[in-house]
């Protein structure tokens, strides 16, 4: 099963986060967006992560997260 | 000859002309009156010693010229004894004649208009301590402060904006919409009320509502229309922010994370890069507590991040919002209070205005303030604007854990 993940790079990577985007890709991950602040978007199936995590570029990947405001008809937002 | 003052004083020096200054240059002040009663003339050719001989011969008017004054500043008081100005670089002179000496300056060959009195719009509130504002306005002291934010860009990533609100009507925004299949057009409301507090001015009663009414606003939609949005787009939003030269980046918006939860490593990063770039991001703590029932719900993501200022609630009496998260982890990750109970703001048309609760709100209050520091310290570090804000805020004898420093001022 596919999961859309979030990477982030170590300070030391982070200026060269395109060339590690590419290292990734060879470990399975589908890159969709590289940021220059050192952060990877992309998806993988799950039993690529451990092996993506273990990269010494990577100091964190997390699964997407989603942000959620209360509906409108709320009065606490 | 007048040649009272001194050579070289920005004092009016010489008219030139003889010693009867029977009729000094003054504005004749009615109840809201059209004209002064003094006549513009545009004078076309001719150089300024012509025009001084013939408006002396025709008219016996002392004329003085701007060079009389040196370089100085011309106000009324130092025009007392002139009876016309001829603006040298401008080719006009300002004339108090009676009314039926006008045709004989037109005569002159000089095109003449009566001097307008010109006024302060009445729909254009004054910022100033008889300023009707929110009480968020009132409290945080944006009320009567000098600043308005103006050329500071604001982001306001949100639910997006509604693009016909009459409110905002002539300002400067930017759009974009980091929500697929989704136009930057909020169908939910949320974001038309943070860009509201955070950038907008007065309602149709005449109550200021915004904080920094002059800024440009940058609106990104990162949430769709029914108030939810990936990281992804949350982080495009961020980044098209920066790139953009925003200087604030307001997020009414949050992640819930569990007690202890490590914070989130890709946020931080956005956020220090961020600040190397001049851009502050500001996130609301979240509003997952009940404190009536004695229920405290740790500080959302990205708010609880060390570089991310996370803001809290409190109401118009400086009492912790109920709905208000608390820092749980004990690692400061509430900075500061803003106004967050009962607040009014502007809501997609036809219903224009909405009064509402939540950290939502306290949020958009700090990043107008930001914008203000922004406008006065335009040269300033990012970290030299936090000092700054830090500096004002008000105390409050309540626990860091819930509003951090105290709460937010302008001032």
């Amino acid at each position: 099963m596919q999961k859309s993940l979030v990477i982030t790079l170590s300070d030391t990577y982070a200026g060269k986060a395109k060339e590690i985007a590419d290292l990734l890709s060879q470990d399975g991950l589908q890159v969709a967006q590289v940021f220059d602040f050192g952060v990877i978007i992309g998806t993988a199936p799950e039993e690529k992560i451990t092996k993506l995590r273990e990269h010494k570029a990577v100091i964190a990947l997390n699964e997407e997260k989603q942000a959620k405001i209360a509906p409108p008809e709320d009065d606490i937002q | 000859m007048l040649s009272e003052a001194k050579p070289g004083t920005a004092e009016f020096k010489s008219f030139d002309g003889d010693e009867q200054m029977g009729m000094a240059m003054r504005v004749q002040v009615a109840e809201n009156p059209q004209y002064t009663g003094r006549y513009l003339a545009i004078l076309g050719d001719g150089t300024t010693a012509t025009v001084k001989r013939k408006m002396k011969r025709s008219l016996s008017l002392n004329v003085a010229t701007t060079s009389d004054f040196d370089g100085g500043l011309i106000n009324e008081a130092k025009l007392e004894q002139a009876d016309a100005l001829i603006y040298e670089n401008l080719g006009v002179a300002l004339v108090s004649v009676e009314e039926d000496q006008v045709a004989a300056l037109e005569s002159l060959g000089y095109r003449i208009q009566a001097e307008k009195v010109v006024y302060v719009p009445e729909d254009v509130i004054v910022s100033g301590a008889d300023e009707n504002v929110t009480w968020g306005l009132s409290e945080t002291r944006v009320k009567g402060g000098k600043y308005s934010g103006k050329n500071v860009k604001i982001a306001v990533l949100d639910t997006g904006f509604d693009q016909k609100h009459p409110d905002f009507k002539g300002r400067n925004i930017v759009y974009e919409s980091f929500v697929p299949d989704e136009t930057v057009q909020d169908l939910h409301g949320h974001g038309t009320h943070c860009v509201g507090t955070a950038c907008g001015y007065t309602d149709t009663g005449g109550q200021r509502y915004g904080v920094a009414y002059e800024s440009d606003i940058y609106v990104g939609k990162v949430l769709n229309n029914r108030g939810s949005g990936a990281q992804s787009w949350i982080l495009n939003g961020i980044n098209w922010a920066v790139n953009n030269g925003c200087k604030v980046v307001s997020m009414s918006l949050g992640t819930v994370v569990k007690e202890g939860e490590a914070y989130d490593e890709a946020y931080e990063s956005v956020a220090r890069f961020a600040r190397t770039r001049g851009c502050i991001l500001v996130a609301a703590a979240g509003n997952e507590s009940k404190r009536r029932l004695q229920k405290f719900a740790p500080v959302n993501s990205p708010a609880h991040c060390p570089s991310v200022l996370s803001v809290a609630a409190v109401d118009s009496v400086m009492k912790v919002a109920d709905m208000s998260n608390r820092d749980l982890n004990g690692k400061g990750e509430i900075d500061m209070a803003g106004p967050g109970v009962m607040v009014n703001s502007s809501w997609p048309m036809p219903t224009r205005y909405r009064t509402i609760s939540g950290t939502s709100m306290a949020t958009p209050h700090v990043a107008g303030i930001l914008a203000l520091l922004w406008q006065q310290y335009p040269d300033a570090t990012a970290e030299q604007i936090l000092t700054y804000l830090n500096k004002a805020i008000k105390k409050l004898s309540l626990l860091t854990a819930d509003v951090g420093a105290g709460f937010v001022q302008a001032r």
